[in-house]
């Protein structure tokens, strides 16, 4: 009466479990994709975030097409319809393609007031050298020029024309764009590519928003067709990339889902016959599944494509509870359901704690992602395994056991390999660790780390092509490497800024980078400003204005003030290229920093040993940064995987004794031992992906060595085929994973494939004499 | 406020190869492969001079490379316009750089100079209005801005080109008040014999 009682309570609370979940998703649910969300925030250095974090974030909502076709009017008609198109989607924040007239005359109305103190680079050069001939000379060459270089109203207020000259020395953001009306176009032999950038107004790691981006841009392109029959669109940014990724993942979490939840339904329809079975199983994974995502959706408020490509492999992990059950039908001694249930429970109870140790040790990273993992993984195992126990004896009407099952007796041949005394048996024992030992040495001779971020993108090959193509026909910086400047004010940063640009610029004709980007190259700090009046007056308004206005025959008194104070950052639009200005300004409370930004750094090593030892510089390198984590979060998952073995020892310890534990544990330690060099062998590289799937191995593995341990006698064979079947189910989930175009996703199956098969093959050796007298 | 003119130019060269399409006599066209040579005096009328800034010197156009505009008087210098943008030469020193990606409307030269040698006058009319006469002496075509909203165009007020042949003069009115006027002589065409020179000033300004 009290089973019934606790079966009719956790039916009914799944069932509002369920109800809730349908009216959390009718509200929409925010399936975040970013794979560095996974990632703990790096430690210590909050500056460091803060501009990595700013840049990540601004970098990541950007987005870019190339309209190419072969008529250039047709390009831009094109340029126009994608815009517009966009435009009136509502997903773009802003556009920075246009050659916006009002930006321009902004720029123009920020600098003009302070020209007395600003000077292009060459000017300044050539008046620091006392050839201010030269920027005469300049003046003259534009006076008397074709068409007019300068007109008498910019002639009055600046009469050696060095405002001109000083504009077109700020840095372009894409150096090889044309100017061609209000657009910027490009060309490539024949055909002429117009830009379409901006800014996203959604974050591009949000499934939601990809769908609806994606859809404008899909829905576009018939009327981009329309206008431009021969229309190319070369795209880049972060928001294609996600998509990619993330309709890869769910292509694969779905195929995979599928896969193996059919394979384990067929399996569990050809070993057990009947409907039954597989309805309870499917309501025993589905309740596990169900509070899992409810779960994980109320505690972070939004779940990770890939915690949920890792829960969904959870089918193969939590159907095992019900496989035991179910090879009960073939115990003798297990009568009717509820002594099937008695039977199973020691196993279930233990099999289901060592798991949850090992989930739980992830809980205990500083991982975001993995917690999210293992809150999904602890909660959807623990719910299916209470279901088992709580529900299955219950509903389950199968007959008593009938001798002469063909699969327990192909089951109990696993069981004598290890137990088998006949010459036969010792040999193959023996050949088969030889064997594996053998192919664990050729691993082990292989042996090869991996933590560059750049190979677990895994970012698709033909976005990736796009991309190239966008920066060779742009002219657009690439790279996620910066300086990261710190000191007491803005100025003191300004003239930092103006000290580094001699370094770098030796760095740039040496070819270390292509170019770089400071705020100073804006903005000068004041006391430059105040040295370039100097300069102005005295080596040539003082000197030359006179002879100068004489020569060409200028007559009235040219107004040309000295500014009050000086130009400051903080005084410079919000537009156009100063957008970035904006950007780059990473200041946090009490302290002024900024980012000054390198593009294309083909030698890292001369750009830091350059900027080493500058007090308040540092070289960030975010790709190097996020691999560098990588590597650091690979051992702590070793951590973790020796953590796991200690809390299990004691509970295993406590049922077993101490030698038979180390019995139990044996075959798992083996596993996560040998898979990874396996893994090697067959060109794997050892990465954090491959320890996070030990960690699993283990939890997963000594299990079966449980269920072999928990067993004895005429039940042997129905453990083993209990194990069998658990570990194909594993296989049919996670041996999916290691066909993924992923790469993470692919280390991880290849390891989970081989080393749960290694933990069920020599699971039964854990069995019978570990057996608690 | 900094002009950006390089506009300017590009339009008045447009100017100078559209003109001898525009003629409703025999207009001159340029095969591919020749060049146009000729002289030139430019007289700028800048507001708050004395006297109209005079320089004079030889233009010589490339079709599909660029034009060089070669200052003779007062003093020695030169400007190279191409499709990338232009290049002047100080005394044979490079005195300064407009690439088109930072000038609005440079980039369209390339574009404009083809189309005005193929006696297609289309891109012409998207940003002008073309008024045309002409007579036994010649012909005169005025181009007046039409409001497009850029930027380039607002800088010039009205533009008229006259001549018999090819284009003998070009006068440029400008919202400034100030007023170019250009005259041309001694055309010649010629084939494919651009000097050393002629031919490292061109290399420079695609650089």
């Amino acid at each position: 009466m009290m089973r019934r009682v606790g079966a009719i309570i956790w039916i009914l609370a799944i069932l509002a479990a369920a109800g809730y979940l349908g009216t959390r998703l009718a509200s929409g649910v925010t399936l975040e994709s970013n794979i560095l969300a996974l990632l703990p925030r790096q430690e210590g250095d909050a500056a460091v975030q803060r501009a990595s974090d700013r840049l990540a974030n601004a970098m990541a909502r950007r987005f870019a097409f190339l309209v190419g076709s072969h008529s250039p009017e047709q390009a831009i008609a094109a340029a126009h319809a994608l815009t517009a198109a966009l435009k009136q989607s509502g997903t773009i924040a802003s556009f920075d393609s246009t050659v916006d007239q009002n930006a321009q005359k902004k720029i123009a109305a920020a600098y003009f007031p302070y020209r007395a103190g600003l000077l292009s680079e060459a000017d300044r050069i050539a008046l620091k050298a006392g050839n201010s001939e030269a920027v005469k000379q300049r003046a003259m060459t534009s006076l008397y020029g074709i068409g007019g270089m300068a007109d008498s109203r910019l002639l009055a207020r600046d009469p050696f024309l060095l405002m001109p000259a000083y504009i077109l020395g700020l840095p372009a953001a894409q150096t090889k764009l044309a100017i061609d009306g209000d657009v910027l176009t490009a060309k490539d032999g024949a055909i002429t590519y117009v830009l379409v950038s901006g800014d996203l107004a959604g974050a591009p790691y949000a499934l939601d928003f990809q769908k609806a981006f994606h859809k404008v841009v899909a829905d576009a392109e018939p009327h981009l067709k329309a206008v431009a029959p021969d229309v190319t669109l070369i795209r880049t940014g972060a928001v294609f990339y996600a998509h990619d990724a993330a309709q890869e993942a769910l292509d694969e979490t779905s195929i995979i889902g599928i896969a193996s939840l059919a394979g384990t339904l067929i399996v569990i329809l050809i070993v057990f016959g009947g409907v039954r079975p597989i309805l309870l199983d499917i309501f025993a994974v589905g309740s596990g599944i169900l509070c899992a995502f409810l779960g994980t959706l109320t505690i972070f408020g939004q779940v990770h494509v890939l915690a949920l490509l890792f829960g969904v492999s959870l089918i193969g992990i939590s159907v095992d509870y019900s496989l035991q059950y179910f090879c009960e039908y073939f115990d003798p001694g297990a009568p009717d359901s509820f002594a099937r249930l008695r039977r199973v429970l020691p196993g279930l109870a233990i099999g289901l704690s060592t798991t949850l140790i090992g989930y739980c040790t992830l809980l205990l990273a500083p991982f975001p992602g993995l917690k999210q993992v293992a809150t999904f993984s602890v909660i959807g195992l623990s719910v299916s395994c209470f279901t088992v126990m709580l529900c299955y004896p219950l509903f389950d009407r199968h007959r008593p056991y009938v001798p002469g099952n063909r699969f327990v007796r192909i089951a109990a041949a696993h069981w004598s390999l290890w137990e088998a005394k006949s010459k036969f048996a010792i040999g193959l024992r023996t050949i088969l660790i030889l064997a594996l030992a053998a192919m664990a040495i050729g691993g082990l001779a292989k042996l090869q780390v991996d933590d560059d971020v750049h190979h677990f993108q895994s970012l698709s090959p033909d976005l990736k092509r796009q991309e190239g193509a966008f920066a060779r026909l742009t002219g657009t910086p690439t790279g996620t490497q910066f300086l990261l400047l710190r000191a007491a004010n803005t100025e003191a940063l300004l003239q930092q800024e103006e000290r580094l640009e001699a370094t770098l610029g030796g760095l740039k004709r040496k070819g270390a980078l292509a170019d770089f980007t400071a705020v100073a190259q804006f903005v000068p700090s004041a006391a430059r400003q105040m040295e370039n009046r100097a300069l102005i007056q005295d080596r040539l308004l003082r000197p030359h204005l006179e002879s100068y206005l004489a020569e060409i025959g200028y007559d009235g008194t040219p107004d040309y003030p000295t500014p009050a104070g000086v130009l400051t950052p903080a005084q410079l639009p919000n537009a156009g290229p100063f957008a970035l200005v904006k950007l780059l300004d990473v200041s946090g409370p009490g302290e002024a920093a900024h980012v000054l930004l390198l593009s294309d750094v083909r030698d890292d090593k001369a750009v830091r040993a350059a900027v080493a030892g500058i007090d308040g510089v540092r070289f960030v390198s975010l790709a190097d940064d996020w691999s560098a984590l990588f590597a650091e979060y690979r051992r702590y998952a070793i951590g973790l995987l020796a953590l796991s073995v200690a809390l299990m020892f004691p509970l295993l310890a406590f049922r077993y004794g101490a030698i038979r534990a180390m019995r139990v544990l044996a075959p798992s330690l083996l596993a996560v031992a040998v898979a990874p060099l396996l893994a090697l062998l067959a060109g794997v590289p050892f990465t954090f992906f491959n320890a996070m799937a030990l960690v699993l191995v283990l939890s997963v593995g000594v299990d079966y060595s449980v269920f072999c341990a928990e067993t004895g006698g005429e039940r042997k064979p129905v453990t083993t085929l209990a194990i069998a079947l658990a570990a194909l189910g594993t296989i049919l989930a996670f041996g999916m994973l290691a066909f993924s175009r992923v790469f993470a996703v692919h280390a991880f199956g290849v390891t989970m494939l081989i080393g749960i098969f290694i933990a069920w093959l020599f699971a039964p050796a854990a069995g019978d004499r570990a057996r608690r007298q | 406020m900094p002009r950006l003119p390089g506009v300017l130019a590009c339009t008045v060269l447009a100017m100078l190869c559209a003109s001898a399409n525009a003629a409703p006599a025999t207009p001159q066209t340029i095969a591919a492969g020749e060049i146009l040579r000729g002289h030139f005096v430019q007289a700028r009328q800048l507001e708050g001079f004395a006297k109209p800034l005079k320089s004079e010197g030889s233009f010589t156009l490339v079709p599909g490379r660029g034009l060089i505009w070669h200052n003779e008087k007062p003093f020695d210098s030169a400007a190279i316009i191409t499709a990338g943008g232009i290049l002047q030469l100080s005394r044979g020193q490079e005195a300064m750089r407009l690439p088109a990606a930072k000038l609005p409307g440079l980039a369209q030269l390339y574009t404009i100079l083809s189309a005005a040698l193929s006696g297609n006058t289309a891109p012409l009319q998207q940003a002008f209005v073309v008024t045309q006469s002409s007579n036994e002496s010649g012909w005169r075509v005025e181009l007046k801005p039409l409001d497009t909203g850029k930027q380039a165009m607002t800088q010039i007020k009205r533009l008229v080109l006259s001549g018999s042949h090819y284009v003998e003069s070009v006068e440029v009115e400008r919202s400034s008040g100030d007023t170019d006027r250009i005259t041309f002589s001694a055309h010649t065409i010629g084939k494919a014999d651009l000097s050393a020179d002629e031919l490292a000033e061109l290399k420079a300004a695609a650089k």
